[in-house]
């Protein structure tokens, strides 16, 4: 078995990315270790904060390769890399470290579980190991089942993931599913938090994105000219299309331009691509050019739309 | 828009669509700008990689970021899209940094055997090395028969013997060493002896014996010398080298060299990573000077080299350098389309038996005026002047221009020179055509070149068989007189050794070369490779006759498996000379062998052993332990060329690998699939445990148990039983779980097979009709889970009593045989004696209980709940009793 290639968007530990979104989405993160700083919106970590009555109890290992850290403004809790972007083929293997940083006053405990992300009905569903046929969640290996990661420390786990010979799962994610409930300043109902990482396989070369018409909202006095079009992944590979919305005038020439936040679209995924132009257009009629790239191909499609006078 | 313009923007992005094929390269901070016919408007996709912009149909790209990303541009034809790629820059390396030891550990070696026909000589080669991080060890061995001045017959011999020992303070050489020490002690030569390097001390002591010429080994009488220099370490770039030689000729090379001691002081510089330079002043017999340095960047390249040497300055004869001598190699980019060259050779022979002063300049100006099309003008300048052994002066100075034409698969080019003699010589055209053209596997070229007033070399006569010919196959070669100039310095050891005649420079009026190849190579892994060559050359010469050098040439190169190559050539060599033609054939064949290891036995280094388990990890914990159950038989490969089995105890163990780091991969073959729980393959350093886990992918059986409302009944056990080929009443019991909160069970890892299902009717609480309990068999394959279902119905009931007050006897008292109706299913039911009635059997959900009295309806309003209920005391008042 071959190794598979990867490419890793880091997670910042900062304090200001603690947020959270509901399972299976993916959050924003103002700073990703690579320049573009838009593509970490995209690639969060899948932050899962359930309530819960009861304190689970989890035989946790002490956390290996553990860090003492700096006490940071306001507590947190990270995990990185968020993202994980495999590129191989069938029967390879992947091992991807995984640090799980603790920036709170709190002793944390998580056990460790992998599930198959899957698509119905262009909806992302998270699906027990080996629930699905040909599970890749099922090859999940960890290097620690439970990680205890002390307060103000990080922790290093490693996961194995093999890829079986057949398969159309393209997602899974690595749980680190916490076994502590946390203490509510207010007396109200005690929670744990969950934090997770999406590993995303690209496997063959199919990858096909369908795009539906371009929409041009136009600028009004309370919010600037949007530009919104839906995305289709009709293939069988996961895509992160990145995108630029052109605006030319009559003569063809660029009158504006606005970036499209970038949204990784899994098999059967369809989600809505929308970028805002804050400019101002003089009255006139205009092109708008909505262009994508990924995984080396390039989509254009087009819109017209028409700027009154005032 | 005009048709001529359609066509026109048609072929703009026809070109740009061409530039698709291969991602266009933009260097890191660079930007370029790309013609494209009516762009009107660009922008990249990924403004953090490049950023492009266009007008007046000018795209303009800037390479941001190392990374690959597409831009799109906006023509009135349409919109097209390139790919751009920016290359990631040379690393910059902090001050220091040395990457880790054990990435730098190998052991390789190479043997060659070479056959040359004319000279008939022989020659094997072997070099083994061993590297282990800074240090290495290495033996050289070369055994050729060896040709001498005073015979024309040859002896076998070992020209280079060699062995290494080279740790990071210390370096020890044995026998043979190739010594660069400086310019004015020795400077490339081979010293047979004994060869250390301690720290900052250096020292060489032993003789030399062997001259090379053209892969030729020429055997000389023994030249002594013996030298220690000292190293001082300024700072990190500059240092000063103090160095002590003594030089011994034999009696018959005292007039090249003579014997003495010298004294230098040499001073180097390193230039970053640009470049270097090094100036030494030396004292013997004289004073003599030396200095050489090298400087690259992005727009410049020199090199230089100077040096003056008295006659009679002691050095070993075999280097031939007394006299004057510089060299300047220069070139600079003036602009992104504008280059320009300069080459200076000046050679000053200082000598008894050579005296000679030959001097070259030439300067060029290369313009590129777009992608395809370039010129080129410049002028040159050449002296040859030999006082011992007398001759004329020729001089010439030539004007040339030029243009070339290159694209992918066809270039070709044009030269046009004005040269005019001096010193009596005449005037004339030079000018040279080429081309060349390439299809697939093919390439073909050819070039004729016509030259008047040429610079050639004198008839040269040796009495080494084949020598002579070389000298005259060199000679033709040498077409400008820069490489004339060289090929001088380069043979003025032969005849100051006494296997040539003495050189001189002939002035030949006119010479036409005629060359033309025919390429072909394979793009499989046996890289195939054959050359058809045939080159003729009319020399005109001043006595009125012409040299004719006619020669036609097949070559053959192969790869032969992974370690060996052949490369063969066989030519028909034609000279015609003063009317005599002679055809010579001449071979030559060399077979190349690569080791990947060396024998421990010759090149000790540390060795070690990688061993390790390949182990069954049915609940993937990807760590091995004592009691695992162990996987025999398995391939285990290491750096895919040595191959282990484990034992019964799934063992497995490599012994003396060398230092460095190894691949190792576990190659297990089944039929059922599996995966490995650790990493296969795992890369490992000698010393150290490779365990491998082995997990079949299983299958699994998961479902739910509901009740008759689809509510999910917890804490159930369930139980699993493997059934037994053609025997399923001897299921053996496999395994029990309870339902969760939600009625959910799982049973993983389960190999494949049928399996029955079945719920314990024990474990049931109260309220259900277990009766109705049957198991499922469920068939379970690799890697696929199997889910199934069970429904138990809750058992519920609605009870109570009719009853009506007795006025008489002032009590309530029951009502028999009354009508009691469950509204919702339609279904009746009569009071019994004691007004009790009661509905069963029913299913989750709200209900109307009714009876009529007196005519009227009374009811009420019951709801059962999805767990089980027994719902009494639902009675019915109808009323007073008269």
């Amino acid at each position: 078995m071959k190794a598979l290639k990867v490419f890793v968007a880091q997670a910042p530990g900062s304090p200001a990315r603690a947020g959270f979104a509901r399972g299976g989405v993916e959050a924003p993160s103002p700073a990703m270790k690579r320049a573009k700083g838009f593509v970490a919106r995209a690639l969060l970590p899948v932050l899962c904060l359930s309530i819960c009555v009861s304190a689970q109890t989890a035989p946790a290992a002490p956390a290996q390769n553990a860090a003492p850290l700096r006490p940071a403004d306001k507590p947190s809790i990270s995990l990185s890399p968020a993202v994980v972007m495999a590129k191989g083929s069938f029967g390879q293997g992947l091992t991807q470290t995984l640090y799980f940083t603790n920036q709170t006053g709190r002793d944390l405990t998580f056990e460790l579980v992998a599930e198959d992300v899957i698509v119905k009905d262009g909806k992302r569903s998270f699906v027990l190991a080996g629930e699905t046929p040909d599970s890749i969640a099922a090859t999940a290996v960890f290097s620690q089942k439970a990680v205890l990661v002390k307060a103000y420390s990080s922790a290093a786990v490693d996961v194995r993931l093999t890829i079986p010979a057949r398969t159309s799962i393209r997602a899974v994610v690595a749980i680190f599913r916490g076994t502590d409930v946390l203490p509510s300043s207010n007396g109200s109902v005690g929670m744990t938090a969950s934090l997770s990482a999406l590993i995303t396989f690209n496997l063959t070369d199919n990858v096909k994105l369908q795009p539906e018409a371009v929409r041009v909202t136009p600028a009004s006095e309370s919010a600037n000219m949007s530009i919104s079009q839906w995305i289709a992944n009709t293939g069988t590979e996961p895509a992160l299309p990145e995108g630029t919305a052109a605006v030319l005038n009559t003569g063809g020439a660029l009158a504006g331009k606005a970036a499209f936040a970038p949204l990784r679209l899994l098999p059967g995924e369809r989600l809505e691509f929308s970028a805002e132009y804050p400019g101002d257009l003089p009255p006139g009629s205009y092109r708008v050019l909505c262009s994508y790239q990924f995984e080396g191909k390039t989509l254009t499609s087009e819109g017209k739309f028409d700027v009154p006078k005032k | 828009m005009k048709p001529y313009l359609r066509i026109l923007l048609l072929g703009a992005a026809c070109a740009i669509a061409a530039q698709g094929e291969a991602p266009l390269s933009v260097g890191y901070q660079k930007r370029i700008q790309l013609p494209v016919a009516g762009a009107t408007a660009a922008y990249s996709l990924d403004s953090n990689i490049v950023e492009a912009s266009a007008g007046n149909g000018i795209v303009e790209i800037l390479g941001k970021a190392p990374g690959s990303a597409n831009i799109v541009i906006v023509t009135p034809a349409g919109v097209q899209s390139v790919a751009v790629t920016v290359p990631v820059p040379p690393p910059v390396v902090p001050p220091g940094f040395e990457p880790p030891e054990h990435l730098n550990a190998a052991e390789t070696g190479s043997y060659e055997l070479r056959y040359n026909s004319d000279p008939s000589q022989v020659t094997n080669s072997v070099e083994l090395k061993r590297t282990e991080g800074k240090s290495f060890t290495r033996m050289q061995v070369v055994n050729a028969n060896l040709f001498s001045a005073n015979g024309s017959t040859s002896a076998v011999s070992f020209p280079f013997v060699a062995y290494q020992i080279s740790r990071p303070d210390t370096d020890m050489t044995f026998i043979d060493k190739n010594v660069g020490n400086t310019p004015l002690t020795v400077d490339g030569l081979i010293v047979r002896g004994f060869h250390l390097r301690q720290g900052p001390w250096e020292f060489h002591g032993g003789f030399t014996s062997i001259a090379t010429f053209q892969g030729l080994f020429l055997a000389t009488d023994r030249e002594y010398t013996a030298g220690v220099s000292r190293l001082f370490k300024l700072d990190d770039a500059d240092s000063l080298q103090l160095n002590t030689y003594y030089f011994q000729n034999p009696e018959t090379q005292r007039l090249v060299a003579g014997n003495g001691a010298v004294s230098s002081l040499a001073y180097r510089r390193k230039l970053s990573d640009k470049g270097n330079f090094l100036a030494e002043l030396g004292l013997s017999h004289g004073l003599g000077f030396a200095s050489r340095g090298t400087y690259d960047d992005k727009r410049n390249h020199i090199a230089g080299d100077v040096r003056i040497e008295p006659r009679n300055f002691a050095s070993l004869a075999v280097n031939n350098q007394h006299g004057t001598f510089a060299a300047l190699n220069a070139s600079r980019k003036l602009s992104e389309r504008l280059y320009a060259s300069l080459d200076l050779n000046q050679s000053g022979y200082n000598l008894p038996t050579l005296s000679q002063s030959n001097f070259t300049t030439s300067s060029l100006l290369h313009f590129k005026i777009n992608r395809y099309f370039s010129v080129n003008s410049g002028s040159a300048y050449s002296s040859f002047q030999s006082r011992t052994p007398a001759g004329p002066r020729i001089g010439s100075f030539n004007l040339p221009v030029g243009f070339d034409y290159s694209s992918r698969h066809f270039g070709t080019g044009f030269q046009y020179q004005r040269t005019i003699g001096l010193d009596g010589g005449g005037s004339g055209n030079d000018f040279t055509l080429n081309g060349r053209a390439s299809a697939g596997s093919f390439q073909v070229s050819g070039l004729y070149r016509h030259d008047v007033q040429v610079p050639t070399l004198a008839a040269i006569f040796s009495q080494i068989p084949g020598l002579q010919d070389a000298l005259d196959r060199a000679g033709i070669v040498a077409t400008s007189p820069e490489q004339l100039a060289d090929l001088l310095r380069n043979t003025a050891i032969l005849q100051l050794l006494g296997f040539t005649n003495a050189f001189t420079v002939n002035l030949a009026p006119s010479r036409n070369d005629m060359s033309a190849s025919l390429g072909w190579i394979s793009r499989r892994q046996n890289r195939r490779k054959i050359d058809v060559t045939y080159f003729n050359s009319n020399t005109q010469l001043l006595q009125g006759n012409n040299f004719i050098l006619t020669t036609a040439t097949l070559s053959y190169s192969q790869r032969l498996h992974s370690s060996n190559d052949l490369v063969a050539s066989a030519a028909m060599v034609r000279t015609t000379s003063f009317g005599v033609t002679t055809t010579k054939p001449l071979f030559s064949v060399s077979l190349q062998h690569r080791f990947y290891t060396v024998p421990g036995m010759l090149l000790p280094g540390r060795h070690g052993v990688i061993e390790g388990h390949i182990f069954r990890d049915d609940d993937s914990h990807g760590l091995y332990y004592p009691q695992a159950p162990a996987v025999a038989g398995v391939e285990v490969r290491l750096d895919d060329n040595r191959v282990a089995h484990t034992d019964a105890r799934g063992y497995y163990s490599f012994h003396h690998v060398p230092f460095g780091v190894h691949r190792v991969e576990a190659k297990y073959q089944s039929d059922e699939p599996f995966f490995y729980t650790t990493d296969s393959p795992a890369t490992a350093d000698i010393n150290s445990t490779i365990d491998f886990g082995i997990n079949f992918a299983k299958g699994q059986i998961f479902g739910y148990l509901l009740n008759d409302a689809g509510s999910g009944i917890s804490g159930i056990t369930i139980e699993l039983r493997k059934a037994a080929p053609g025997a399923a009443q001897d299921e053996k019991l496999a395994r029990r779980v309870s339902t969760g909160e939600n009625g959910k069970f799982a049973f993983t890892g389960l190999a494949p097979g049928d399996y029955t299902v079945a719920t314990l009717a024990d474990s049931f609480p109260s309220g259900y009709a277990l009766a109705d309990l049957t198991g499922q068999t469920i068939t379970v394959e690799s890697g696929k889970p199997a889910s199934t279902q069970f429904r138990v119905r809750a058992l519920r009931s609605i009870a109570g009593k009719v009853l009506a007050y007795d006025k008489a006897s002032l009590q309530t008292v029951p009502l028999a045989g009354i009508t009691v109706r469950l509204k919702e299913l339609s279904l009746e039911t009569r009071t019994g004696p004691t007004g009790a009635y009661i509905f069963r059997n029913l299913a989750y959900g709200t209900y109307t209980i009714a009876i009529e009295s007196d005519g009227k309806e009374i009811t009420r309003s019951v709801t059962l709940p999805a767990e089980p209920a027994n719902l009494r005391d639902i009675d019915l008042n109808a009323g007073k009793l008269f």
